[in-house]
């Protein structure tokens, strides 16, 4: 595990293939924040080091996992990284009311980003391709994510409508190569890698501007 | 489906699968129960209930209460690399969604806290439970 502030395309992507179409994706966009080959993106350059599947630590990522099949999810592709100095990261979930048959809420979860939410709860719905049945995404979690945590980053994956559950087909959410996805496996089991404050110190967002509290 | 036949189909899902297995992600033919990947199940018990197979799973950090998940008619059971496949249930059932096999085969049904609708079948298992 060497750090790599720049690294080569060949150790971001898992393949050339999967590089270039970032690299085409980002630039159909129009994504000013981000390109292939930068390294890696703005919030965890310098913080992270990225890992190659030969090195001890890659399998704690679960890529496997975090990968998926277009329609479904997930992310396009995936960069596994180490992160050398704390990072802060965001989730939104829905709230401490909504409770599941278990009876737990969703606050802590395997998908999080390192940017801060922004926009409204629409836009952030989109750019995080999150079905309306699988999340309210009406109150926001500030966690840290520890020096040494290994996890999965890259684009999230488009979702269909049958993935969504929504036969009218109108809920569908396109791959997303600007607002890049993190995925932290079984963070319920990692408590040294996920810290995250008592949930008093979450907030219920302004649907209207997520970065706000609503009022 | 005789409770006989579901009986033995809970022993070889008991003997084929690891007591330690934890599931991220829950499917009903192509539907996605639950956000693929963002919350684990274990299996808590496995158990006849009639001619249903009702599976308790409970959420892998260990806290919580097992939810049911239940499984009218399963047959085609596989266990892999990347998880659990049924091919074949009438009826399907997980914490407030449910899905069915439609009569003509070729289809099934989906009602979730959005509303009803259908989908091809398109030779997918009816239950995925994905590692």
């Amino acid at each position: 595990m060497t750090p790599l502030p720049v690294p080569p395309m060949n150790l971001m992507f898992s393949s050339p293939l999967s590089a270039a179409l970032l690299a085409a994706s980002a630039l159909l966009a129009g994504c000013s924040t981000f390109r292939a080959g930068d390294g890696l993106p703005p919030p965890v350059t310098g913080k992270a080091v990225v890992l190659q599947p030969s090195d001890a630590a890659y399998s704690r990522a679960v890529i496997g996992a975090a990968v998926k099949p277009a329609g479904q999810g997930g992310v396009v592709t995936g960069t596994v990284i180490q992160l050398t100095q704390d990072v802060p990261v965001y989730r939104m979930w829905s709230g401490p009311t909504k409770v599941s048959a278990a009876g737990l809420t969703n606050r802590i979860g395997g998908w999080w980003s390192y940017d801060a939410p922004k926009g409204t709860q629409a836009q952030y719905r989109e750019a995080y391709e999150i079905c309306l049945g699988w999340n309210d995404l009406t109150w926001v979690a500030q966690c840290t994510l520890k020096a040494g945590a290994v996890v999965v980053i890259g684009p999230g994956q488009s979702v269909s409508a049958e993935t969504c559950g929504d036969a009218t087909g109108r809920e569908t959410y396109p791959a997303n190569f600007k607002d890049w996805q993190l995925y932290l496996d079984k963070p319920w089991a990692r408590p040294a890698e996920l810290v995250c404050p008592d949930a008093s110190a979450d907030y219920p967002a302004d649907p209207a501007n997520i970065a706000q509290r609503k009022r | 489906m005789t409770e006989a036949d579901l009986t033995l189909l809970a022993e070889r899902w008991r003997r084929e699968l690891p007591d330690t297995s934890v599931f991220g992600e829950i499917r009903f033919w192509g539907f996605a129960v639950v956000r693929p990947h963002d919350q684990g199940w274990c299996l808590a018990a496995l158990r006849p209930d009639g001619p249903a197979l009702e599976l308790l799973l409970r959420h892998a950090s260990g806290q919580g209460q097992p939810v049911a998940l239940r499984l009218l008619q399963p047959e085609g059971l596989m266990v892999g690399p990347q998880g659990v496949t049924l091919d074949h249930a009438e009826r399907l059932s997980f914490d407030g969604c449910e899905a069915w096999r439609e009569p003509d085969g070729l289809h099934y049904g989906l009602r979730t806290a959005q509303g009803q609708g259908g989908f091809e079948i398109r030779g997918r298992p009816a239950l995925t439970l994905g590692f």
